[in-house]
């Protein structure tokens, strides 16, 4: 799931290569930057999306840290107030 | 001074003493501590974070730079919305994970991390002085913005000069008493004003000077179709392969970047920065009004000396008097408040890192170390702006190559917290080669290299020796960085 989260970079970085002209205009907008720009637009659902499937956000739970491998003793940090 | 000009400067004096009363209060009933002036001691919640966050990467260079370029390039611009909307969905992992490893050790900056993961101080010490090199380049050039700024909106009452002194002045002023808390809440002020600007502008402009925002980009398409596709226009130097490299090393490198994790840092929570994530992408869509300004400038405003200026240039001519000081304040505090916050990063850095001994102080006291860190922010700014008086254009060279040096510290601040076995003589000499082959692109002006930023293929090689030297030289014993006897005592 969060795999997903390389989209956005993705579709940014195909636009030279699949949206590279002027036609078909979306209402008006030359399509290279109509495609950008819905690709912008799409980004804070599609975050959205994968938060919501993410145990750490629904949890509100410290990011794990492969440094800190073993987990610290000190458990999850979350609001420290 | 006309009518107009007495008008645009009275309201831009109330809104920098404004600007300094809000940063100053905002430090009452708050501790003294480095924490707490660097990193809000990690008070902020959602909404600040996000605030700070627009405040700091919304700079004045984005409302001139953004039309510049876009006049200029045409489509390539889209770089910028690009990189930073990227950048948000890496930093939805990686923001918590900097948090976490922060507020667990007790570190306020990205020289902390460095210096306490690979238990190495002058791995830390190397960190802080590379920030400071490329950082001061970016306070000047903010120092520039405004005075570009200010000196359009007052119609050319206030000078350049003057304007630069007054940022200094009013940036210093509440960062001395209130630090990143004070830039949060100016920030407040900033963003209101930008988003009632960029609103103004949207709807006013393609209707003053086109028959609405259709009939402009009907001309764009028959008359500058060059613009609207890739390579762009002016012979094509930032075609597709560069858009694409620059986007890959900017949302890394932005992850990173010293001011923006001292956003991170100040987060109350892991899921006050996730939730900025999913929000700021859309913030992002502002920045197409100054792309479409400088689109319009192109037949409003054609052969422009300085395409920075193709946005002023339409406004001043197009709006009353009111409302241009309305935009330019806007634009001044576009300047302000990633000045301070660049500062203040700067403060830390050195203050803390370099002259108060690091992470175990070496005797120095968390109060030395935050006055080390508040008179070093008003050296770097006095230079910055003595910069921007006598050499404007000596420091802003620097500045070009600014995000490519800072992308070096990937390894050190990022990879290491990802991959145990790196070793600090590996971050070292990955560093050493990286920064040689920006240093040596750029000298040999061969960025971009075949198309490709520069600053990527210098990451490249870095990452390569980093892990190469890593493999091996393994460390003598086993990897120690697990030892947590410096828990933090606020988790």
């Amino acid at each position: 799931m969060l795999l997903l989260l390389a989209l956005p970079g993705l579709l940014y970085c195909l636009a030279p290569a699949v949206a590279n002209r002027i036609e078909p205009r979306v209402f008006g907008i030359p399509f290279l930057a109509a495609y950008l720009i819905a690709v912008t637009i799409a980004i804070g659902p599609l975050i959205w999306f994968v938060a919501r499937r993410d145990p750490a956000y629904r949890s509100g739970a410290a990011e794990f840290v492969p440094a800190d491998n073993p987990p610290a003793t000190d458990g999850p940090i979350g609001d420290p107030r | 001074m006309t009518g107009q000009a007495t008008v645009a400067v009275s309201l831009f004096t109330i809104a920098m003493l404004a600007t300094v009363a809000i940063g100053i209060l905002s430090a009452r009933g708050r501790t003294r501590s480095l924490s707490e002036w660097s990193i809000t001691e990690r008070g902020l919640g959602t909404v600040f974070v996000l605030v700070l966050m627009a405040g700091e990467t919304y700079t004045s260079f984005s409302f001139l730079g953004a039309a510049g370029w876009s006049y200029r390039y045409g489509i390539p611009i889209f770089y910028l919305i690009a990189y930073l909307s990227t950048g948000l969905a890496v930093a939805y992992l990686v923001a918590p994970a900097l948090w976490t490893y922060c507020a667990r050790h007790n570190l306020v900056s990205i020289a902390d991390i460095a210096e306490h993961r690979f238990r190495s101080r002058p791995l830390g010490i190397a960190v802080a002085l590379i920030c400071t090199i490329f950082l001061i380049p970016y306070v000047q050039l903010q120092i520039q913005g405004m005075g570009v700024v200010v000196n359009a909106m007052s119609y050319g009452a206030i000078n350049l000069k003057t304007a630069a002194i007054i940022s200094f002045v009013v940036a210093e002023t509440f960062i001395l008493t209130s630090g990143l808390r004070g830039s949060a809440w100016v920030s407040v002020l900033k963003d209101s004003l930008a988003v009632l600007s960029i609103a103004i502008l949207a709807i006013y402009i393609p209707r003053h000077y086109f028959h609405g925002p259709g009939a402009l980009l009907d001309r764009l398409v028959t008359e500058k179709s060059q613009w609207l596709t890739f390579p762009g226009a002016a012979g094509g130097t930032f075609g597709a392969s560069w858009f694409i490299s620059t986007i890959l090393l900017n949302a890394i490198t932005i992850c990173v970047f010293p001011t923006v994790v001292a956003g991170y840092l100040s987060a109350k929570s892991p899921n006050a920065l996730r939730r900025n994530s999913i929000l700021l992408p859309w913030y992002q869509i502002l920045l197409l009004v100054p792309i479409l300004i400088g689109a319009a400038a192109l037949f409003a405003a054609p052969a422009l000396a300085n395409p920075d200026l193709a946005l002023f240039t339409l406004v001043t001519n197009a709006l009353p008097s009111p409302v241009v000081a309305l935009i330019g304040i806007a634009g001044a505090l576009s300047a302000i408040v990633p000045m301070s916050v660049f500062l203040i990063a700067i403060g830390t850095l050195c203050g803390r890192t370099v002259l108060g001994g690091g992470l175990r102080g070496n005797g120095a006291s968390d109060a030395r170390q935050r006055t080390a860190s508040q008179l070093i922010g008003l050296l770097v700014g006095a230079i910055a702006l003595a910069g921007s008086l006598l050499f404007p254009k000596l420091l802003v060279n620097l500045s070009v190559v600014s995000y490519e040096g800072i992308a070096q510290l990937v390894p050190a601040v990022l990879l290491g917290l990802y991959w145990r076995r790196l070793t600090a003589l590996g971050v070292g000499a990955g560093l050493v080669t990286g920064g040689a082959v920006v240093i040596l692109l750029h000298a040999t002006d061969h960025d971009p290299l075949i198309g490709v930023n520069g600053g990527l293929v210098a990451l490249t090689a870095n990452l390569i020796v980093a892990t190469t030297v890593s493999i091996l030289h393994p460390p003598a014993e086993a990897d120690s960085s697990t030892d947590h006897t410096v828990v933090s005592s606020t988790c």
